[in-house]
C-alpha cells in the first residue's frame, strides 16, 4: 500500500478510539471518521468518476465501511484502510460504467487536443479535474492511483489485475496528454 | 521522441530507474535539450496532481450515509426480530393465521375473478384504481395486499403509503386489545426502528429532494411498515 497521510500514529489516538465505538454500532463516532476523511475520498471519487457520480459514490464508500468495520483490524490506519475500501469500489464501479462510458468520450486525446488549443495555461486547480474528464479511462484511473494518490505500478497493477508494464504504459499516455495540455 | 527513451524518462521522474540507466539518462539529458524539455513539463504535470487539492463535497453527505446507515440497521433488527417471533407463536396462533391466510386468500381469488381481472393466479395483475381500494382490498387479501400497496405507490408513492399506514394503524388500534403483551411490545418497537428509518429519510430527501436512492428507501421503509401492519391487523382481527 502507498503511505498514506493518515499513517500519523498521534493524529489516529481518537481516531482508532471513533473506530472502536463505530464497530461497536456508534454512529456518532461513525459521523467523526466521516467529517475527517469525506475531503480525500470525494477527492478520489470525483477524480476517477467525475463530478456526477462523487457525491454518490462517497456516500456508498462510507455505508460499505461501516459494513464492513468489523473486518477492520487496525493493522493500518483507519484512512488507509478506508482508501482501499474506497479504491476497490470505484474500480468497480468504472468496471460497470467502462462500456457506457466509451460510448461518450471518445478519444480523449484528440478531445484534449482541442481543447488546449483554445485555452490558456490551467493555473486553477480544478482544471486538473477539467482535464481528467476527457483522459481514456484506462489512464485515468492509473494516472490518479499513481500520480495524485501515491500508489506504485505493482499496486496498481495489483489491483487492476494487470501487469506493470500496462499500468507505466499507460501513465506514459495520460501524462503525455496532459503534458500537452499544460504546455499550451 | 521515441517511445523507449520516453518510457525512461517517465522511469526516472518516478525513481524507477537502475543506478546505470539512471547515469547514462542523465548524459542525454545534457546533451539533449528537448529531453530536458520534455522531463521539465512531465515533472510539471507530476508537480500539478500532486497539488490537487482535497476539498470536501459541496453539501453535506451525512444525512444520506445515516439514513442508509439507520436502513442497514432496521434490516438488520427486523431479521432478528422475525426469526425470534417465529419461535414465540403458539401452535394456536399459527393455526389461527393459516386460516386467516386461506380465507382471506380465498377471498381474494373470488374478488379478482368477479372483476375479470385475474387471469392464471398471478397476483400481479390485480390493480387497485386508487388508494381507497387498494387500501381496503389490502387488508382484506391476505398476502396480496402487499403487491397492491406497491402497485399503487409507484403513482404516488408517499400519498398511497400514508394513507394505507393510517387506515392500518386505525384498523391496529381497534384489535390491539386482543394481542398479548409481548407482541404488542415487539410491534411497537419495530414500528419505532422503522418510523426512525422513515424519519431519517425524509430528512435527507429535503436536502435532496432528486435522489433516486432516497425516494426508493422511503419507499421500501414505509412498504415495510405497510407489510408489518397488515400482519398485526390480521392477527389482532383473527383473535377477535
Amino acid at each position: 500500500m502507498a503511505e498514506s497521510r493518515d499513517d500519523d500514529p498521534h493524529a489516529s489516538l481518537d481516531e482508532r478510539d471513533d473506530v472502536r465505538r463505530a464497530a461497536a454500532g456508534d454512529v456518532q463516532a461513525f459521523e467523526r471518521l466521516y467529517r475527517t476523511h469525506v475531503a480525500r475520498i470525494h477527492g478520489l471519487t470525483r477524480r476517477m468518476l467525475g463530478d456526477d457520480l462523487a457525491d454518490e459514490v462517497t456516500q456508498d464508500v462510507f455505508v460499505r465501511a461501516w459494513s464492513k468495520l468489523d473486518t477492520f483490524r487496525g493493522d493500518a490506519a483507519f484512512g488507509t484502510w478506508l482508501h482501499r475500501v474506497a479504491v476497490n469500489l470505484v474500480l468497480g464501479k468504472r468496471k460497470n460504467l467502462g462500456r457506457r462510458r466509451q460510448r461518450f468520450i471518445g478519444d480523449g486525446e484528440a478531445v484534449l487536443e482541442r481543447e488546449s488549443q483554445t485555452r490558456e495555461r490551467p493555473t486553477v486547480r480544478l482544471e486538473l479535474e477539467a482535464a481528467l474528464d476527457r483522459l481514456p479511462d484506462g489512464a485515468r484511473e492509473i494516472f490518479v492511483l499513481h500520480d495524485v494518490e501515491g500508489y506504485r505500478h505493482r499496486e496498481i497493477a495489483e489491483l487492476l489485475g494487470v501487469t506493470t508494464g500496462t499500468t507505466k504504459a499507460q501513465l506514459h499516455r495520460a501524462r503525455m496528454i496532459l503534458r500537452r495540455y499544460l504546455s499550451r | 521522441m521515441n517511445d523507449d527513451r520516453f518510457q525512461r524518462l517517465s522511469g526516472y521522474l518516478d525513481g524507477e530507474l537502475s543506478e546505470a540507466d539512471g547515469t547514462a539518462l542523465e548524459r542525454d539529458l545534457e546533451t539533449d535539450p528537448d529531453l530536458a524539455r520534455l522531463l521539465n513539463e512531465l515533472r510539471e504535470v507530476r508537480r500539478w496532481a500532486g497539488e490537487a487539492a482535497e476539498r470536501a463535497p459541496d453539501r453535506d453527505l451525512w444525512p444520506q450515509i445515516a439514513a442508509r446507515i439507520e436502513a442497514e440497521r432496521v434490516v438488520e433488527l427486523d431479521t432478528a426480530r422475525n426469526s425470534r417471533r417465529r419461535l414465540s407463536f403458539t401452535v394456536p396462533q399459527f393455526a389461527a393465521a393459516m386460516i386467516a391466510t386461506l380465507v382471506l386468500g380465498s377471498g381474494a381469488l373470488w374478488v379478482a375473478k368477479a372483476l375479470g381481472e385475474f387471469a392464471g393466479g398471478e397476483p400481479t395483475t390485480i390493480a387497485a384504481t386508487d388508494t381507497e381500494d387498494a387500501t381496503r382490498t389490502s387488508a382484506t387479501t391476505g398476502n396480496y395486499p402487499v403487491r397492491l400497496v406497491e402497485s399503487a405507490e409507484r403513482r404516488n408513492p408517499s400519498r398511497k403509503s400514508d394513507v394505507a399506514i393510517a387506515e392500518l394503524e386505525a384498523r391496529l388500534a381497534e384489535g390491539r386489545h386482543n394481542l398479548d403483551s409481548t407482541t404488542v411490545r415487539i410491534l411497537e418497537e419495530s414500528l419505532a426502528t422503522i418510523d426512525r428509518a422513515i424519519e431519517s429519510a425524509s430528512a435527507a430527501l429535503e436536502a435532496d429532494p432528486g435522489n433516486i436512492w432516497l425516494n426508493r428507501h422511503l419507499a421500501d421503509s414505509k412498504s415495510r411498515k405497510v407489510r408489518l401492519l397488515e400482519k398485526a391487523a390480521a392477527l389482532s382481527a383473527v383473535r377477535t
